[in-house]
């Protein structure tokens, strides 16, 4: 007997089916690409919005303070220095001092006047606050987090987490950070304050920047501010402070560190920005998992439409399936290839629909240029269709292949 | 690793049916048994039933409800699994094809009328009678050819573009009877041919049945609770309560 005839038979018993089973397809590949799509454009635009502009790696000697202090000083330690500037993603590398502190900030401003705070803060906040202290080639910014409410003129906020740079500490080695210096990114709130911690004193510019991912108050100082905040006492961390290029390449990067690391004989602790972000590593990987999620909900939900529309079919067409079957017709090969060309088909056209059409759009409406791990899309979507099509062809030859 | 039991089983099995080749029957149904499992519990229908039927002769099967007359048909038609004994049609062994080939032979050397007709409802009657044509390789066109000379000629009186639907119950076992014949099976089912038909159409389907499959020289089983067919059939089987523990009916064969 003829295929096509075959085929003919099929077509018209199941054309129906055949074509709702083409929707769902369309239906459940267009969610996962676009799902794929808004996973990987809001890990791309964290990486392209924030993480770029703060990249860095520290490296902590895994040894005891004495040893640094040792090594600090020694031409091992220069030399590592010279290794890793000359790499070609490497910005800046500076010896850092890391210590919390507990620092008071005052707002003196000619906004702020006649506004009375909350009598636990002084006018605008107070805070568990990091010190950072790098070298004169490295931007200084102030992060400060859990901020109170902010309420000055015609400004009405609620400031979750604010980035602070400025010459505020009328510091001439401090630079401003790149995401600071980034108004298009941030708009700045200036504030004029004073700093007061124990017995020193001084008034400052604040520039803040409201910044939803940051998860720690860091001031950037110079080393020898916070030595003189410090008094060189009471530093618990130091190390090697590294700004680079491009954070998209950090696992590249964090090789090449290793590398020259190596070299040393000494023990590292190297850690990324992201790595230092908890926060913000887990707000991907919750966005991440609840993308896949939904992908396998809608997955699941897709079988048991088709389980459930199978059995319809065939039982709506179950006597005229037992008498084709009876003369001889075993539609089992027609409808198996007929599902598996229409999933096909949905599955590429919801792949050009998301890219010809949902991207651009994208990129008009919020002028973000997003994309896709199509690799991991397309896999998704393949075994899924794989996965269904071979329930469909067990259902089929339970009903047609006795 | 086949049983030495099973192993001796078949061997008689295939003697039986070498025997059979030069009886000229078309079918020869050896030692069959038919057991439904339902959970762990399996109840045996029938057991070592033996059939022969051969070419232009009518068989005709009897039997209470439920003693087991559609399930031996459906074996017989190679639509239910062969667990034990052997169905071969022409002396060769069917029962153990794969569904394809089952299929192919079903396509071939049968054909089916139902005592629901059976008849696709959403295709004609011209559409009907074609399937068998072109299950068997006939374009559309030569089947179509075939198929009309046949409405033409034997029911006249039926619009070949006509639906089921709009048919009586005689007329639409008689385009039942067409589809079953049209490709000149060797052996015709019937599995209660005249039980939804008043007396009239009874009458008349069961000579028209008869007439045309002998005039092509068919093998026809019938199974049927109406009587009359006694007379008519050349061979009369009977499914009667067996006395064997655990086995619900055997075949007799009364005349």
């Amino acid at each position: 007997m003829r295929a096509n005839i075959k085929f003919g038979l099929a077509m018209r018993f199941f054309l129906g089916p055949l074509l709702s089973y083409f929707a769902l397809f369309i239906f459940v590949a267009v969610c996962t690409f676009s799902l794929f799509l808004v996973i990987d454009s809001y890990e791309y635009q964290v990486e392209a919005r924030f993480a770029s502009k703060q990249p860095h790696f520290t490296l902590i000697l895994d040894d005891s303070l004495e040893n640094w202090q040792t090594y600090k000083h020694s031409k091992e330690m220069a030399r590592l220095k010279q290794g890793l500037k000359n790499q070609e993603n490497i910005l800046a590398v500076s010896e850092f001092i890391k210590v919390t502190k507990w620092l008071r900030l005052k707002a003196a401003t000619s906004q702020l006047s006649g506004f009375e705070a909350k009598q636990e803060f002084d006018k605008f906040s107070t805070g568990e606050v990091s010190l950072i202290a790098i070298e004169k080639s490295l931007p200084g910014v102030i992060p400060l987090t859990e901020l109170n409410y902010y309420d000055a003129g015609p400004y009405k906020f609620k400031i979750t987490n604010l980035e602070y740079a400025a010459d505020w500490l009328t510091n001439p080695n401090l630079i401003l950070p790149n995401a600071v210096l980034d108004a298009s990114f941030y708009a700045p709130i200036s504030q004029q304050v004073s700093v007061n911690y124990n017995d020193f004193s001084h008034p400052a510019q604040i520039k803040a920047f409201v910044n939803d991912y940051a998860d720690e108050s860091i001031l950037y100082l110079g080393l020898k501010q916070i030595e003189h905040w410090l008094d060189a006492k009471d530093i618990p961390e130091e190390g090697l402070y590294i700004r680079i290029q491009d954070t998209r390449q950090l696992a590249l990067i964090k090789n090449t560190i290793l590398a020259e690391l190596e070299m040393t004989g000494k023990k590292w602790l190297v850690s990324t920005w992201l790595e230092e972000k908890s926060k913000q590593k887990s707000i991907l990987l919750m966005i991440k998992l609840l993308g896949y999620s939904l992908i396998v909900i809608l997955i699941v939900m897709l079988m048991l439409v088709m389980a459930l529309n199978q059995s319809n079919v065939f039982i709506k067409k179950a006597k005229s399936l037992n008498i084709l079957f009876m003369t001889g017709y075993v539609l089992t090969g027609p409808l198996l290839l007929s599902s598996l060309g229409v999933s096909f088909l949905g599955v590429g056209l919801a792949y050009l629909a998301v890219t010809a059409w949902v991207k651009p759009q994208i990129l008009m409406a919020f002028n973000i240029n997003v994309s896709i791990q199509e690799g991991t899309a397309w896999g998704v979507c393949l075994i899924t269709l794989f996965l269904i099509n071979g329930l469909n062809l067990l259902a089929i030859k339970n009903r047609l292949g006795k | 690793m086949v049983p030495a039991v099973a192993y001796n089983l078949s061997i008689q099995v295939h003697k039986k049916l070498m025997e059979d080749l030069l009886n000229n029957a078309v079918i020869k149904i050896v030692d069959l048994d038919k057991v439904y499992s339902i959970g762990r519990k399996q109840s045996v229908i029938y057991k070592d039933v033996n059939l022969e039927a051969y070419a232009g002769q009518v068989t005709l099967i009897m039997g209470a409800s439920g003693s087991g007359k559609s399930s031996l048909l459906r074996q017989i038609a190679l639509l239910d699994k062969v667990t034990k004994g052997g169905i071969a049609y022409f002396g060769r062994e069917v029962a153990r094809l794969g569904v394809k080939a089952k299929a192919k032979v079903r396509a071939k050397e049968l054909g089916f009328i139902f005592q629901s007709f059976a008849l696709i409802t959403e295709f004609s009657v011209l559409e009907n009678c074609c399937l068998p044509l072109l299950m068997n390789g006939a374009s559309k066109t030569e089947a179509n050819r075939q198929a009309l000379a046949m409405i033409r000629k034997f029911i006249p009186d039926i619009d070949a573009n006509n639906k089921p639907d709009e048919l009586s119950g005689g007329e639409q076992q008689r385009v039942a009877i067409i589809r079953a014949l049209i490709h000149k099976p060797s052996i015709v089912i019937a599995d209660e041919p005249t039980g939804n038909l008043d007396d009239f159409n009874a009458v008349f389907i069961k000579e028209e049945l008869i007439r045309i499959a002998k005039e092509l020289g068919s093998a026809v089983i019938i199974v049927s609770h109406d009587s009359d067919f006694v007379e008519l059939a050349d061979v009369y089987y009977q499914l009667q309560s067996s006395d064997e523990q655990g086995v619900k009916s055997k075949l007799i064969r009364v005349k």
